[in-house]
């Protein structure tokens, strides 16, 4: 079954000038139709401003769509009654590390979730246990989040996601504020939560190199999905990626631009090993 | 004009019992008109540095000298150093806070004291140089794209005509394209003006394409200060410190070890690109000899 | 710098007293704050000392720190007793210009110090053994029965301890803030009153565009994880008396049965 059906959506974030008068509506979202099923790990790539962070709040019906409906789980996420459950089955983790920790220790922050819940005090600490081992954040449990890096935090963030056993994460650009390590760090939970818990993810990102593992990539630009297919086929289209503002990784461009000086290589290579080898049926 | 280092180190909170050592033995040395970059995960001493090469933190041990003069000796004039050295932090929310572009802009000189008419030509010139758009001199700072309140920013500080401009993350949180674009307006600008420019970044990837010189940090000590090709050599080092080499690197090392005469050098995808076509027609030259 | 501000100074150590139910260490302050006020003579007041010095004693926290919470304070104790020592009516002892020093005035300013220092040393103790979030809940519970007066006692709790998380955060942001400006040639500290107030604009500017995105940011973020209100919410880590809180409270009232008997109706 599908875990997220999203048919024709729009959003129009609406302006209001210093009266409360509606100004103008800028389109964020602009039909937008797609499906992801159970257990996928799907990547959403886009500028900033390409409208993927708006549909990325969708899925958490945190915004709702000025047109079209989402479906979470099977459950319309228009109707008011089911919020409470589409946000229990989504759960969402955002850019900025510092802005969504809402506990004073790293154990409570994880247990927020399911206190509000209201699941039964034993049980959350079985959950907080389990969710902090998942990211490898357990032997901080006991730590203000105030002395953790960015990495870490982003991690808690997604242990507290994870306490609430949902059926799917949205990660809004969770690596945008981190360094390098950092970076590392987290796309390595959240693959693991993808391999292990099965948990379904959506990474939203604009660094490719966080991509290549995804099984299918979205591109958005203009609030629309522009392109869409496995890491593969969408990086072998070098320039079509440059066009909307995005990049390719490095090993792609180089072998792209091998490709374009006369070498007979394939499209779409994406690791080091891929390239080496292709360059060795070269000679 | 010359920032010098010497033997400088920090401590955080050196009168207490917590006292964490920041920056150990810097010895450095910024000339006229170079483009540096500054290199080092978080935690590294990067930042601390950097507010050492204005004044914003002063040594523990060790001298800051400019043009020959010690910056904490008692008749310095501070005020006047900031304004040569301009430092630009990682995040322009943290400066932007006038009503319009053009006024943040004004802010810096205006505290120079300079007279009116003089201000707004050295705004005006600023904004030319980082490519920030006429028509929008007018709006709200906070209204703008992260990659024009960061034109802001650095315009803010270009604005006070600094001889160093120091700039701490210029590409955090921008979309590839906008990196692009910032970091090709700062290589221009450094054309134009001929200032010294400090690139702080984590991204090797980011700094290769631009810079003539990199510093690399680690536990606030200065682990390489060389040319790039040359800094990009130690691969093996820079990894057991938490940085990579650009990507490039590691393609040509392999073919390296693959028996293909790569320049491992190289750090661009277009110099990579070069060297890998040249090895690629040696090796088939070779091939056909043994033919 | 700021970041060395400590706000509600936890001191980490495991004593009788950390291990105590907020809720005993919030009662047993504000019952010990009342009893000051009720002694009026020099036993009660060695009585309240010598219960303090207990509490200091099993809390494990040294000395030194209590002194420090002190210093803040100082100037506001001093006028404090320097009011009372001038302005209590009485038979004059010293009498110079138009200030007179009379007899009860010295004992209103020196009963007014103890009382003073007692006063910030015991609660202090309670704020350097207790987390500020256990603070909270402590007081959430103990303020339960007014939600039945329509005060909003747990959206109060859960405003301080965000407001707790979110105070060294903006700190330090002020610290980037402030080098930031500083990097532009600002100037925070030279000028009168007015170029000083003036100064801050470009301070409070950035700090508050800053503090409103997270607010934004963390409202969001908090409705993302279900967050609803106190209605139907369990607790991870409930409130619940054990067998040292009960001897606690015993020892309370002997406390306050003691300090009163001694300190208000026994005569000198």
């Amino acid at each position: 079954m599908n875990i997220i059906e999203t048919a024709h959506v729009s959003y129009d974030y609406i302006r209001h000038d210093e009266e409360g008068n509606v100004e103008g509506c800028t389109r964020a979202v602009s039909d937008v139709s797609l499906s992801v099923r159970q257990g996928e790990f799907i990547a959403i790539l886009g500028h900033n401003g390409s409208g993927k962070s708006t549909l990325a709040k969708h899925i958490n019906a945190l915004l709702l769509p000025t047109e079209g409906t989402v479906f979470v789980d099977g459950k319309d996420t228009g109707q008011e009654e089911n919020i409470w459950e589409v946000r229990q089955s989504a759960g969402m983790v955002f850019q900025n590390p510092d802005n969504q920790i809402i506990g004073q220790v790293v154990e409570e922050d994880v247990g927020f979730g399911p206190e509000n819940m209201g699941i039964p005090t034993k049980e959350i600490w079985e959950r907080v246990e389990e969710s902090l081992r998942a990211v490898g954040m357990y032997a901080y449990r006991k730590h203000s989040p105030n002395k953790l890096s960015g990495g870490q935090k982003q991690r808690v963030s997604i242990a507290g996601v994870l306490a609430m056993h949902p059926k799917c994460i949205v990660l809004d650009e969770p690596t945008a504020m981190l360094d390098p390590n950092g970076r590392k760090d987290v796309i390595r939970a959240a693959r693991a939560l993808n391999d292990v818990e099965k948990v379904t993810v959506i990474l939203i990102t604009h660094y490719m190199e966080e991509v290549i593992y995804a099984d299918r990539v979205f591109v958005m630009d203009g609030g629309k999905v522009a392109m869409q297919g496995s890491p593969r086929e969408v990086f072998s289209q070098v320039d079509r990626l440059k066009q909307l503002r995005l990049d390719v990784p490095q090993v792609t461009l180089l072998a792209h631009e091998l490709q374009k000086s006369g070498l007979p290589l394939p499209d779409g290579i994406l690791t080091v090993d891929e390239l080496t080898e292709e360059l060795g049926k070269c000679l | 004009m010359s920032l010098k280092l010497e033997h400088v180190s920090y401590m955080y909170g050196s009168d207490t019992t917590l006292a964490v050592r920041a920056l150990c033995d810097i010895n450095l040395e910024i000339p006229d008109g170079q483009f540096v970059g500054l290199i080092g995960h978080t935690g590294s001493g990067k930042s601390t540095l950097v507010q050492h090469l204005n004044g914003l933190l002063a040594p523990t041990q060790g001298t800051v000298t400019y043009n020959g003069r010690d910056i904490w000796g008692k008749d310095f004039p501070k005020k006047e150093l900031r304004s040569k050295v301009g430092l630009v932090f990682q995040y322009p929310e943290h400066q932007l806070f006038e009503v319009d572009v053009f006024s943040d802009v004004c802010f810096g000189p205006k505290n120079l004291g300079l007279p009116k008419e003089e201000v707004e030509a050295r705004a005006m010139r600023a904004l030319k140089l980082v490519g920030f758009p006429e028509e929008y001199y007018k709006q709200s700072p906070f209204e703008l794209s992260g990659g024009q309140k960061r034109r802001v920013a650095i315009a803010g500080v270009l604005a006070m005509q600094p001889e160093i401009l120091v700039l701490d993350e210029p590409t955090a949180g921008l979309d590839p394209r906008g990196r692009d674009e910032i970091l090709g307006q700062i290589a221009h600008l450094k054309e134009e003006t001929g200032i010294s420019v400090v690139l702080v970044s984590h991204s090797m990837e980011d700094v290769a394409n631009y810079v003539e010189r990199i510093i690399v940090m680690s536990g606030g000590r200065i682990l390489f200060d060389d040319a790039p090709r040359k800094v990009f050599g130690h691969v093996r080092e820079l990894e057991e410190v938490g940085l990579a080499a650009p990507c490039v690197t590691y393609i040509l090392h392999r073919l390296r070890e693959k028996g293909y005469l790569v320049d491992t050098g190289a750090t661009t995808v277009l110099e990579a690109r070069d060297t890998i076509l040249e090895a690629l027609r040696k090796k088939r030259g070779e091939e056909r000899h043994r033919c | 710098m700021l970041r060395d501000i400590t706000l509600g100074q936890y001191y980490q150590t495991d004593s009788i007293l950390h291990r105590m139910d907020c809720r005993v260490k919030l009662v047993a302050t504000l019952v010990y704050i009342i009893s000051l006020f009720l002694v009026d003579n020099i036993w009660g007041f060695a009585v309240a000392a010598v219960f303090l010095a207990v509490c200091i004693r099993l809390s494990k926290v040294p000395f030194s720190f209590m002194v420090k919470g002190m210093k803040s304070i100082a100037f506001l104790m001093l006028f404090a007793v320097v009011f009372n020592l001038f302005l209590t009516p009485g038979k004059p002892v010293v009498a110079f210009w138009k200030l007179r020093i009379t007899d009860a005035g010295i004992r209103m300013a020196v009963q007014m110090a103890v009382r003073l220092t007692l006063l910030i040393i015991g609660s202090s103790l309670m704020t350097l053994t207790t987390t500020p979030n256990h603070l909270t809940d402590g007081m959430e519970s103990l303020l339960k029965p007014l939600k039945k007066l329509k005060v909003p006692v747990h959206e109060v709790a859960m405003m301080t301890s965000i407001a707790l998380r979110f105070i060294p955060i903006l700190m330090e942001e002020t610290d980037k803030i402030m080098k930031a400006q500083i990097a532009r040639g600002a100037d925070f500290e030279s000028g009168n009153l007015i170029q000083k107030a003036r100064a801050m604009v470009p301070l409070l500017v950035p700090l508050f565009i800053a503090a409103f995105r997270r607010a934004n940011d963390l409202a969001m973020a908090m409705e993302a994880r279900c967050y609803r209100g106190g209605e139907g919410r369990t607790k991870m880590k409930p409130l619940v008396y054990r067998r040292n809180d009960y001897i606690a409270y015993g020892v309370l009232a002997f406390y306050l049965a003691a300090v009163l008997a001694v300190g208000r109706f026994m005569p000198i």
